[in-house]
């Protein structure tokens, strides 16, 4: 394990670089620039601006520039919101979308880990398909349609919670079921078929020719070792939630981080869209070696292998 | 031990994700009562005036900080924070004489040093103003802008005394008194700025002047302002105003109607379901909406094409369409503006475009090369594109193909080479006619229509410099004439407007059409 865990720090820096190499220049590529604006600028103040922020240096001396920064946690300025910095943007919104994502993540594990057991333990039954068809639904709504449902349903008629904003608890329940159900439907699929694998396996069948309650099986025998496949999701599902979601928070006015990874585009904000995406970068691949190490370590045979 | 390392890894994971969702909690505020609650939409990109650019940002400058002149109710400029102002007899020479009483919100006096840094600073190249070209009629601005010329001395602008201003103009302007009251050119303390850098907008770092100052500011969520002590004026009549950064129309509307929000901007879909009751408030607001030609480019090369097009658009048919309050327009100065003459532009007479197409040598559209109409990708302009193009084959039997591009995108091909037809809009930065007609002279980057005239030019030159207004008006007119009628490199097509819902809580919300909320005379009810 301990080699696992040296090989992927080593290989961090590598990713990063490749990561932010790739964005740098694809960016360059798409046409229209920072200061392109309905009112255009007149020559000697777009030349102004441009060398305020360097961007008559040859790109490869940009780059160059940009990544002895950001090795120096330096992220550049914004060229969008003018006097921040990139690091200040996401020092202020990633907590938030942090958070939101976290309570998305329980949302998305419990109904997950409930629906995927009720339709693996009662296979075949009504309660199986009824909890499938609610999976296939979750999966197949997009977030706005559900967003705006919730919304609807719960804040402007039933008024049981605010329809948006981020002033407490209250306002986070609307945002992470939005956010969480759809997960939720996929784990419910994984765990239901691991549930499907398990209960063939011998252990199983010892556990009830001793005749034990199916439910104490099904909860000590069966379903332990059926949630493998799900710790293996965890890491990319744990970055996207965490790094926020551009419709959830668009629709519920969240300040989370995951506007900028659609505005930085659409504003062509170079830097920001440089450090959004490396910090998703680093969160994902962060959390996928935080999910092989407990991967590894609750299951000493992956460590071993 | 699988199952039991397992238990733990879930219990840890839980825990923190509990704690996640803890840091995230805030408290709730409870005090509807004393505070306007706003939504800004966006989120400002910058509270720096030497800086800002964009009408989010103005909402809250123009409440925190003043400038040398305000305007009255009917767009004229009148004095603010200089009592009056002296004006030599060439029209080139302007002495603004500070109040006394004026002071910043940490009780230094605002000085005519202030307005001297700040100045300077909008136009020293270093920093970058996008809005430097505001000040570019004072003397020595454009090449000390542009490097030319590197003295900060040589700029036209001196305080002669701690309250008294001087600025020299290298052209009579005799829209200068209007050009004061734009936030670009508000004073600045150097202090202050040197002191903090780039975050001296912070609210624990920011001196202003105006009737509130800020309070808090959540990046991307919320800004308060309160009332100001140390206002000259009369205190603001509100406690509080919180402005909500709400992006989503949709979401904005909900929150009004759970009164979580006082005032909200109303998306054109919804504005049929809202117009008939009585928190509903529309205005026409200075923003003209167009459909320019490159004339470089055939057949758009012959003004009897242009003006074929501009005589066969229905404008009374583009209103109904977008909702959104619109006023259908043939003419270029927009209403509320001084200028403003709707009998100017080309009308609607479908027989008059087919003869004069004919007349081209397209007879019943035929011959027409292949024509494309290119827009920014939004739902009101592909509505308006759609009902253009079909009038445009019904009307001329004219086909024209329309393509749209992504804001950006489509900017940078306007720029670099403007397809045959393009749609897009200006709104106002200061309520003067200049500001309309001297984006079609020649030297005007934002003219991509290619289009040159002379007569042109020196018509909106005149109009700089003329102060009788009546003289003025008959400048402008004849400029419109050439501009709409005889050439027509541009066909307008509607003025655009400001529809919202205001609680009726809320009293004397400020509807102008520069949109400007100017809240310092807004009360509650009750309050």
């Amino acid at each position: 394990m301990r080699r696992l865990l040296v090989g992927r720090l080593l290989a961090a820096p590598l990713v990063l670089l490749a990561v932010s190499t790739l964005t740098f220049f694809l960016m360059r590529a798409v046409p229209g620039g920072p200061f392109d604006a309905e009112k255009p600028l007149p020559p000697a103040i777009k030349a102004n601006i441009e060398a305020k922020y360097r961007l008559n240096d040859p790109f490869w001396l940009q780059y160059v520039s940009y990544v002895g920064g950001a090795l120096r946690g330096d992220l550049g300025p914004s060229y969008k919101y003018v006097n921040r910095s990139v690091t200040d943007i996401i020092r202020a919104a990633l907590p938030v979308s942090a958070a939101l994502g976290a309570l998305a993540l329980l949302v998305s594990l419990i109904l997950g880990l409930i629906f995927g057991t009720l339709a693996g333990a009662f296979s075949g039954t009504w309660v199986d398909r009824t909890a499938l068809f609610l999976a296939t639904l979750g999966i197949a709504l997009p977030g706005f349609l559900l967003g705006a449902v919730v919304i609807l349903v719960f804040a402007h008629n039933l008024r049981i919670f605010p329809p948006a904003l981020w002033e407490g608890a209250r306002y986070m329940i609307l945002p992470a079921v939005t956010l969480g159900i759809g997960p939720a439907a996929y784990l419910a699929r994984l765990v239901r078929s691991g549930i499907l694998e398990t209960m063939h396996q011998d252990f199983v069948r010892t556990a009830k020719a001793k005749g034990l309650h199916p439910v104490r099986v099904m909860l000590f025998h069966v379903l332990g070792n059926a949630l493998t496949p799900v710790l293996s999701v965890l890491g990319p599902l744990t970055a996207a939630f965490v790094t926020g979601s551009f419709v959830v928070e668009y629709l519920f006015s969240i300040p989370g981080m995951g506007k900028y990874f659609v505005d930085s585009v659409a504003n062509r904000d170079y830097p920001l869209i440089m450090g959004v995406t490396l910090v998703y970068g680093a969160i994902l691949y962060a959390a996928n070696v935080v999910v092989d190490i407990l991967y590894a370590w609750a299951d000493p045979r992956v460590g071993r292998e | 031990m699988i199952r039991r390392r397992g238990r733990i890894v879930v219990r840890v994971y839980f825990s923190f994700m509990a704690c996640m969702v803890l840091i995230g909690c805030g408290g709730v505020p409870d005090d509807r009562a004393s505070t306007l609650r706003i939504n800004l939409g966006n989120e400002p990109p910058t509270l720096d005036w030497s800086l800002a650019t964009d009408s989010t940002s103005f909402v809250v400058i123009m409440n925190i900080m003043e400038g040398l002149a305000e305007f009255d109710e009917g767009l004229n400029p009148r004095p603010n924070m200089a009592r009056k102002w002296d004006v030599s007899p060439d029209g080139k020479r302007y002495v603004f004489h500070l109040r006394p009483d004026a002071v910043w919100t940490d009780g230094r006096p605002v000085t005519a040093d202030d307005y001297v840094y700040a100045w300077r600073r909008l136009l020293d190249p270093k920093t970058g103003s996008e809005y430097a070209y505001f000040l570019f009629d004072v003397e020595g601005a454009e090449d000390f802008n542009a490097g030319k010329n590197k003295d900060p001395e040589s700029v036209g602008i001196r305080a002669l005394s701690s309250t008294r201003l001087e600025v020299r103009l290298r052209k009579p302007v005799v829209f200068f008194p209007s050009l004061v009251t734009f936030p670009a050119t508000f004073p600045l303390r150097r202090d202050v700025v040197e002191k903090h850098g780039d975050r001296w907008t912070e609210p624990e770092n920011i001196v202003t002047n105006g009737p509130f100052s800020l309070g808090r500011w959540e990046h991307e969520y919320k800004i308060e302002i309160v009332p100001n002590p140390r206002y000259f004026g009369p205190r603001p009549k509100l406690d509080r105003v919180r402005m909500f950064m709400v992006r989503d129309g949709a979401t904005s509307l909900t929150l009004y109607e759970t009164g979580d929000l006082d005032v909200t901007g109303l998306m054109p879909v919804a504005i049929p379901a809202y117009r008939n009751r009585p928190d509903f408030a529309n205005n026409p607001v200075l923003r003209g909406n167009y459909v320019a030609f490159n004339v470089t480019k055939p057949p758009f090369t012959d003004p009897r094409v242009r003006r074929a097009f501009g005589h066969a658009i229905d404008r009374t048919q583009i209103p109904p369409i977008l909702q959104g309050g619109e006023i259908a327009t043939t003419s270029w100065i927009p209403i509320g503006m001084f200028g403003h003459e709707p009998s100017i532009g080309l009308r609607f007479d479908p027989d008059r475009a087919r003869a004069l197409l004919a007349e081209a040598g397209f007879p019943d559209g035929q011959n027409l090369p292949p024509v494309t109409m290119v827009y920014a990708t939004d739902p009101t302009s592909r509505l308006l594109a759609e009902n253009i193009q079909a009038q445009w084959k019904k009307n001329l039997n004219a086909a024209v193909a329309i393509d749209n591009l992504e804001w950006k995108v489509f900017l940078s091909r306007l720029n670099a080479d403007a397809p045959q037809i393009y749609r897009l809009g200006w709104g106002a930065d200061y309520p003067d006619p200049d500001n309309f007609m001297a984006l079609w002279t020649s030297t005007s980057g934002n003219n991509r229509t290619r289009w040159k005239n002379e007569a042109y030019d020196r018509l909106v030159a005149r109009g700089t410099e003329e102060a009788d207004p009546k003289r003025r008006k008959a400048i402008y007119d004849e400029a419109q004439r050439v501009l709409l009628e005889r050439e027509a490199p541009i066909v307008p097509v509607y003025f655009s407007a400001s529809n919202r819902l205001i609680h009726p809580r809320v009293r004397g919300f400020p509807a102008n059409p520069l949109d400007l909320w100017i809240l310092k005379p807004v009360s509650l009810e009750g309050r």
